[in-house]
C-alpha cells in the first residue's frame, strides 16, 4: 500500500465522500444510537488501530478466509494475477492489485452480500453528500432523538469539505451530529467544521510519534491545537475526550496524568475511556497484515483503575465497551456506566 | 481512529420468574424440557377401545374422546408416566395439558371407525386433523361459568326431544342438534369433573403438609378447581384456573387454540382482587407468571430426543392435505396466544392495567410459549409501546410479538367483517389475525416463487428431467421465455398463473368444510365459538359466525428481488436473454457464475429502494386482486342458488369438477355461511422446509435454499438498517392485508436497547406496517451456538455441551422457540439476519 499520505492530506477538497462501512444503530460512538460513517482514510498509522482498513486513502482488497470456498472464481476473472487458489488454500498477491473490483463481483459469497456474508471486499463505497444522506436518512429518522448520525475514520478532517455538505444536510433535517477525530488535520478544515458538528468525539492520546514507534505523521502540536480550536471557539459544542486504553501504550498513570492535564488546562471534563478491544486484530488479517499487538489482552482492573484515576481527578467517566461493561459489572459494580438517556439530555441542553 | 467495534455481550441467563416460586417452577420446567420427554406420552393402550362405536354419531363419539382423555389424564396409573395428575410444589394454576406439538403430533383416544378410517384417508382427515387455529370465547366461561351452558344443553335437549317425539316435518335436522347438545354436555361434564378430580389432589396434598403455608395455599387451590369453569369467575385466581382449563381442556384433544384478549378477560377480576386487597401487584404478576408457566409446560429445549416423540400422523390438522411441515422447527409449536392492547370495540384504546402485568410476567418468565402479541395503533399509550420495548429487551423471547391495528382493523373491515368484529380481533396460529370467539379460520398458501417459474417457463417449473420436454406442469400455458418480449409481458404471465394458484386455494378452503364435519366435530369448541351454541350447529358443520379464509403468499421478497434482477440484467442492461436465465435457472447457475454474481447483486427488497420496492408493491396489488377475484368466484360455486333450471345445471357441474357434490353450502350450512377471504404474506416457521422443491431463482437462490422467513428481507441481503425496511412499508399499502403480514427482524442485543427498540416500535406503527416479529439476538453468541449444534449434530460433542444455551429463544417465522432446538438450515437462516449492529 504504497500511498503518500501527505500529499493527499493537502488535496482533499473533493465532493464525494469516500467511506468504507456505515454501522447503524452504534451505542458506543457519541450520545444515544448512532448512524456512523466510516470515512476511508487517516493520516495516522497507530499500531492499535482496529480499523486498519480505513487508513489507506484509496481502495483495498479485504479478504475473509474463512467465507472462501476455493471455488477459484476470482483466480479466473482477476486480470492483475492477485488470487491463487490452490486444493485447501486461497493466496492473495496484493502487491498486483489495481483494485478493479472484478474479484469481488466474481465471488458466488461476496456479490451483493451484506458486509457481514462476502469473503472479499473493497473498500470503495463511495456517493456524494446529497446521495449518502438519502441513503441514511431512513434510519436517521427512525433514531430521532434517540441519535444521530456520527462521521468516524480513517479522519473525517481529511474529508472536510465534502463531510460539511453532508453535515449541512443533517443540520437541515434536525439530525443530531458528531464527528470523531484525532485532530490531525488543517485549520481550514478544522474551520469548516465548527459551526456544523454538535459534538465532538476527540481521541486524545500519545500518538505513536511520541513513543518512536512506526508512525507516519503524528503531530501533537497539530492536535493540541485543533483541541484548542474547538475548546475556544465561539458558540463551543459538546466534546467528549476519548482515551483507548491499549495494554503498553496507554494504559499507565504517566499516560493518564497527561490527559488529565491537558483536559484540565481546556476546562474539559468528559472522558470516555475504550477498554482495549480483544477482536482488534480483525481487520488486520483481512488485510493479510500482521496484527503488532497480537495475544495482548487486558485485565479489567486496569479500565476500574483509569476511571478511578480520572474520576478522582474531578474527571466526567465513562466506559464505552459492550463487552467491557459486562465483564465490568462483576469487579466495580459502581462505575458510572453513561445511559444513553442522560448523555442524550446533556447533548441537547 | 478508535472506531470499537460490536462487541458481544455477557451470555449469562437472565433470571427468569419475579419470585422464588416462579423461579423455582421455570428451573423445573427447564430441567424436564432438557431431558427425554418420549416417556410421557400417551399411549393408545390408555384408553378405553369402545368409544369408535358406529351405531353413536361421530359428534357424539368425539364428545366421549374427550371425556376418555380427560379421565386419562387423572388416572394415577396413567400419571406416573404422563405425568398429568401432578401439582408441583409452588404452583398456583393447576393442570397439565399432555404432550403434544404440531410438530409433534398428537396421541388421541380413536373416536373414528374402521370405514371412516378408510375413507378419510382419501381426504387426508383423521383422528387427528382437529385443526386448532381459534379462539374460544372465554369470557363466556368466566361470566357464565360452563353451568351456562350446560343449562342451555339440557333446555335444548328437553325442547328437541319433544319435538323429535312429535315431529311435524323431517326430523334430521334434529337429530343432529340432539347430537350436538348432547355432545356438549358431555365435553362440558368432562371438564368439570376435570377440574374437581385437581381439587381432590390438592385437598389431598394439602392433608399431608406439614407447613402451613403450603397448606392454605393448596386449600385455596381446591376451592377454586371446585369452582371454576363451572361457576363464573370472580377473583384473579379464579378467572386465571378457569382459562387455563379451558384451555387445557382443548389442547388435551390436540385442538391447538388461542387464549385471545387476555388483558380484557383478567382485567375485571384483576381490579376485584386488587380493591378487596386479597393480592397486590406483585402477587398478580406472579399468577401470570404461573399460568404462562402451565401453559409452556410441555416445551422440549433440547432436539436430543425428539425422534422418539414423533407421533405426528399424515393427517394432523393442516386442511386437506398430507402434512407438509417442519417438524423440527415445529416441535415447540403449540398455536397458543395471547393478545394484549389494541382497540376496544367501540374504537377507544383497550390498554387496561392487567396489559402492563402481562407484559411484565412475559418478560419475567422469559418463556418461548405462550405467545404473547401486543396489539398497536397510533393512539397507543406511550406508557404502552415503552413497556412493550422493556419486556422485547428484557424478556430474551422474542416477546411480544406487533401487530398494527392501523392496518390490519380496516383489512379485516374490507373483507366484510364488521368494524367492531375488526377491532375486536385476535391472534391464532401462528399469527393469523382472527376474530374475537366467534370465528372459523382456515387457510391455503402460494408459492409466489413457482408461480414465477410458471410465469418463466410456460406454465412448467423450471426442472430439469429429461422426460418432460419443458419442466413438469403446474399451471396453464403461457407464452415460452422466447416470446417474453418485454417486461410488462413476464408480468402479464405472472398474473395469469398466480390467478391459478389463487383460485384453487379459494376452492380448497370451500371444500374443507365439505369434509370436515364427517371427521372432526369438535362440540367443547363450537360451543366457545360464537352463535353455535344457539343454534346448535357444531363449527365443523359451518355453524360459526364467521369463517374467515386466509390465502398466504410465501416467499413474496423472493419473488421481488428475482423480477428485480430480471428487469435489471434482462429487459434493461439486455446483458442476459430471458432463455439464457431460464436455462442458468434450470441447471441452478452451473456454469453461469457471471449471472449468478450478476443477479445476487440486483436491487434486494428491505433497503429502501426504489428498484425493488416498486415490484412488492406490484406483487402486493396483484394478490390482492386475485384473492377478490377469486372469493367471488368460489362464492358462486359454493354458495349459488340459481333458480333457473340451466343455471343450476351450470353450477352443478362447477361443483362436481371441485370434487363436492352438494346443494349450496348456504343450504347445506344456513344462510349466514360465506367465507369470507383475506390476504396476508408470510411462511409461518416452514420458510426452511419449503425451499425445498423449489428450484433456483433470479434473485441468486439457490435450488432447494430455504425461503425468505414470512415476509421479511432475505436474511443476507440486507445493507441498511431496519429504518430502510420500516420505510419501505409505507410504499405498500399493508392496511389491505387481513390474513397478516409479517416481518421478522432481528436487532443485535446491547445494553439499554430499549430506547431503540420503541423507535422501531413505533417506526412500525408510524409507517403502516401489519405484524412484526423482533428477536433481540447476540449475532456472535448465534454463530457461536451454531457452530456447536454443528458439532452435536457430527457427534463431536455430546448434546449437553447445548444445555447452557437452551434459554435462548427466537423466531422461527410461526412462533417463539429455543434456538438450540433448530435445524442446521434454521439456524443459518437466523445467523444471516441480524440487524443493525450495536
Amino acid at each position: 500500500m504504497a500511498h503518500d499520505n501527505d500529499r493527499l492530506l493537502g488535496d482533499l477538497s473533493v465532493r464525494p465522500l469516500d467511506f468504507v462501512d456505515v454501522s447503524w444503530n452504534s451505542g458506543v460512538d457519541g450520545p444515544g444510537r448512532r448512524v456512523v460513517v466510516y470515512l476511508r482514510g487517516c493520516p495516522l498509522d497507530c499500531p492499535w488501530c482496529h480499523s486498519p482498513h480505513t487508513r489507506s486513502f484509496t481502495p483495498t482488497l479485504l479478504f475473509f478466509s474463512e467465507r472462501c470456498r476455493l471455488c477459484g472464481r476470482c483466480q479466473a476473472v482477476c486480470s492483475a494475477g492477485v488470487h491463487r487458489v490452490e486444493a485447501n488454500a486461497h493466496l492473495l498477491d496484493r502487491s498486483r492489485c489495481v483494485a478493479c473490483g472484478a474479484c469481488v463481483r466474481g465471488c458466488p459469497v461476496s456479490a451483493g452480500a451484506s458486509h457481514r456474508a462476502g469473503a472479499l471486499r473493497l473498500t470503495d463505497e463511495r456517493l456524494p453528500a446529497d446521495a449518502l444522506f438519502r441513503w441514511l436518512a431512513p434510519h436517521l429518522q427512525l433514531l430521532g432523538d434517540l441519535g444521530g448520525l456520527t462521521v468516524s475514520g480513517g479522519e473525517p478532517l481529511a474529508q472536510a469539505e465534502a463531510v460539511a455538505a453532508l453535515l449541512r444536510r443533517c443540520r437541515d433535517a434536525g439530525v443530531h451530529t458528531a464527528v470523531e477525530t484525532s485532530g490531525i488535520g488543517s485549520a481550514s478544515a478544522v474551520e469548516s467544521l465548527l459551526e456544523l458538528v454538535d459534538c465532538w468525539l476527540f481521541g486524545l492520546r500519545p500518538l505513536p510519534v511520541d513513543h518512536g514507534a512506526a508512525g507516519r505523521v503524528g503531530r501533537p502540536d497539530r492536535v493540541a491545537a485543533t483541541l484548542r480550536r474547538l475548546v475556544e471557539a465561539p458558540g463551543r459544542r459538546r466534546i467528549l475526550i476519548r482515551l483507548p486504553l491499549i495494554p503498553g501504550h496507554t494504559d499507565s498513570p504517566p499516560t493518564w496524568a497527561r490527559i488529565a492535564e491537558t483536559m484540565a488546562g481546556l476546562g474539559l471534563r468528559e472522558l470516555q475511556v475504550l477498554p482495549f478491544n480483544p477482536d482488534a486484530g480483525h481487520y488486520h488479517g483481512a488485510l493479510g497484515q500482521p496484527f503488532p499487538l497480537e495475544g495482548l489482552t487486558q485485565d479489567p482492573r486496569t479500565v476500574a483503575e483509569a476511571s478511578a484515576f480520572f474520576a478522582a481527578r474531578g474527571l466526567d467517566v465513562a466506559v464505552v465497551s459492550g463487552a467491557a461493561v459486562a465483564a465490568l459489572a462483576d469487579t466495580t459494580p459502581h462505575l458510572p456506566i453513561l445511559p444513553p438517556s442522560k448523555l442524550e439530555k446533556e447533548s441537547r441542553a | 481512529m478508535t472506531t470499537p467495534h460490536p462487541v458481544a455481550t455477557a451470555t449469562e441467563e437472565p433470571s427468569r420468574g419475579s419470585t422464588p416460586r416462579t423461579r423455582e417452577l421455570i428451573s423445573a420446567l427447564r430441567a424436564r424440557g432438557l431431558s427425554d420427554r418420549s416417556g410421557e406420552w400417551f399411549r393408545p393402550d390408555m384408553f378405553p377401545k369402545d368409544i369408535a362405536d358406529p351405531a353413536v354419531p361421530v359428534i357424539v363419539r368425539y364428545a366421549n374422546a374427550n371425556r376418555a382423555m380427560l379421565r386419562a389424564m387423572v388416572a394415577p396409573e396413567n400419571s406416573r408416566t404422563t405425568r398429568t395428575y401432578e401439582i408441583q410444589p409452588g404452583e398456583l394454576i393447576v393442570g397439565v395439558i399432555p404432550m403434544g406439538s404440531v410438530g409433534l403430533g398428537k396421541v388421541l383416544p380413536d373416536h373414528l371407525t374402521e370405514e371412516e378410517r378408510r375413507v378419510a384417508f382419501f381426504s387426508s382427515r383423521d383422528v387427528e386433523s382437529t385443526f386448532g387455529h381459534n379462539c374460544p370465547d372465554h369470557e363466556r366461561v368466566l361470566r357464565g361459568g360452563l353451568r351456562a351452558i350446560l343449562d342451555t344443553c339440557e333446555r335444548r335437549i328437553a325442547e328437541l326431544s319433544f319435538e323429535r317425539s312429535y315431529p311435524l316435518g323431517p326430523c334430521q335436522g334434529l337429530d343432529k342438534k340432539l347430537s350436538f347438545y348432547q355432545a356438549v354436555r358431555t365435553s362440558c361434564d368432562a371438564v368439570v369433573d376435570h377440574a374437581a378430580a385437581f381439587a381432590d389432589l390438592a385437598e389431598r396434598t394439602a392433608a399431608t403438609t406439614s407447613d402451613a403455608d403450603q397448606r392454605a395455599e393448596l386449600r385455596e387451590i381446591a376451592r377454586v378447581c371446585r369452582k371454576v369453569p363451572l361457576e363464573p369467575a370472580e377473583t384473579l385466581h379464579e378467572a386465571l384456573q378457569s382459562v387455563y382449563f379451558i384451555h387445557l381442556a382443548l389442547h388435551a384433544m390436540g385442538n391447538f387454540n388461542s387464549i385471545g384478549r387476555l388483558d380484557q378477560l383478567i382485567e375485571p377480576h384483576l381490579r376485584r382482587s386488587l380493591e378487596s386487597g386479597e393480592i397486590d401487584r406483585a402477587r398478580a404478576v406472579e399468577l401470570i407468571e404461573c399460568f404462562l408457566i402451565k401453559c409452556a409446560g410441555r416445551l422440549n429445549m433440547t432436539s436430543a430426543h425428539l425422534t422418539r416423540q414423533d407421533h405426528l400422523d399424515f393427517a394432523t390438522g393442516l386442511g386437506t392435505n398430507p402434512v407438509f411441515l417442519d417438524q423440527v422447527a415445529s416441535a415447540n409449536n403449540f398455536l397458543q396466544n395471547i393478545v394484549v392492547g389494541g382497540l376496544k370495540r367501540d374504537g377507544a384504546d383497550a390498554t387496561v392495567e392487567a396489559t402492563y402485568l402481562i407484559l411484565e410476567a412475559c418478560a419475567n418468565a422469559g418463556l418461548p410459549t405462550p405467545t404473547v402479541n401486543i396489539r398497536l395503533h397510533g393512539g397507543s399509550p406511550a406508557a404502552l409501546v415503552e413497556a412493550a420495548a422493556r419486556a422485547l429487551g428484557r424478556g430474551g423471547n422474542g416477546l411480544p410479538i406487533v401487530y398494527n391495528d392501523d392496518s390490519i382493523v380496516p383489512a379485516l373491515a374490507a373483507s366484510k367483517i364488521a368494524l367492531e368484529d375488526a377491532r375486536d380481533y385476535v391472534v391464532d396460529g401462528c399469527w393469523e389475525p382472527i376474530l374475537n370467539g366467534k370465528c372459523d379460520w382456515t387457510f391455503g398458501m402460494v408459492n409466489m416463487l413457482t408461480v414465477l417459474e410458471c410465469a418463466l417457463n410456460a406454465g412448467a417449473l423450471l426442472t430439469n428431467n429429461p422426460s418432460t420436454l419443458r419442466g413438469s406442469k403446474r399451471s396453464f400455458g403461457t407464452p415460452a421465455p422466447e416470446r417474453l418480449i418485454g417486461f410488462d409481458d413476464l408480468r402479464a404471465a405472472f398474473t395469469r398463473h398466480l390467478g391459478h394458484f389463487v383460485d384453487q386455494v379459494a376452492l380448497g378452503l370451500y371444500n374443507f368444510y365439505a369434509i370436515d364435519a364427517s371427521v372432526t366435530p369438535t362440540p367443547l369448541l363450537s360451543a366457545l365459538l360464537g352463535r353455535c351454541l344457539d343454534k346448535g350447529i357444531d363449527k365443523t358443520w359451518g355453524g360459526a359466525d364467521v369463517n374467515l379464509g386466509g390465502i398466504i403468499a410465501t416467499a413474496l421478497p423472493n419473488a421481488a428481488n428475482s423480477l428485480a434482477a430480471i428487469r435489471h440484467w434482462v429487459y434493461g442492461e439486455r446483458k442476459y436473454t430471458l432463455p439464457e436465465v431460464v436455462a442458468a435457472l434450470k441447471v441452478d447457475f452451473k456454469g453461469h457464475e457471471a449471472m449468478l454474481a450478476d443477479f445476487k447483486a440486483a436491487p434486494k427488497f428491505g433497503n429502501a429502494d426504489p428498484h425493488v420496492d416498486d415490484l412488492v408493491r406490484w406483487l402486493l396489488d396483484e394478490l390482492h386482486a386475485a384473492v377478490v377475484r377469486a372469493e367471488t368466484f368460489a362464492d358462486f360455486v359454493f354458495l349459488a342458488e340459481p333458480s333457473c333450471p340451466a343455471e343450476r345445471e351450470r353450477v352443478a357441474s362447477l361443483r362436481a369438477l371441485c370434487g363436492y357434490d352438494g346443494p349450496s353450502m348456504k343450504a347445506r350450512f344456513g344462510q349466514h355461511f360465506d367465507i369470507q377471504f383475506t390476504a396476508g404474506a408470510g411462511t409461518f416457521g416452514q420458510y426452511a422446509f419449503m425451499g425445498g422443491g423449489v428450484n433456483a431463482s433470479a434473485e441468486g437462490r439457490h435450488c432447494n435454499a430455504p425461503l425468505t422467513p414470512n415476509c421479511s428481507p432475505v436474511p443476507g441481503t440486507v445493507k441498511g438498517g431496519i429504518g430502510h425496511l420500516l420505510s419501505s412499508a409505507a410504499g405498500l399499502g399493508l392496511n389491505r392485508f387481513g390474513a397478516g403480514l409479517v416481518f421478522d427482524v432481528c436487532l443485535e442485543a446491547a445494553p439499554d436497547n430499549h430506547g431503540f427498540i420503541e423507535k422501531v416500535l413505533r417506526g412500525f406503527v408510524a409507517n403502516g406496517g401489519n405484524i412484526m416479529t423482533v428477536s433481540i439476538a447476540n449475532h456472535r453468541l448465534l454463530k457461536t451456538i451454531a457452530t456447536l449444534c454443528d458439532d452435536v449434530r457430527n457427534h463431536q460433542r455430546p448434546p449437553e455441551a447445548l444445555d447452557e444455551y437452551s434459554g435462548l429463544s427466537v423466531r422461527v417465522g410461526g412462533w417463539n422457540a429455543p434456538f438450540v432446538t433448530f435445524t442446521q438450515a434454521q439456524q443459518a437462516s437466523y445467523v444471516a439476519r441480524v440487524l443493525d449492529s450495536y
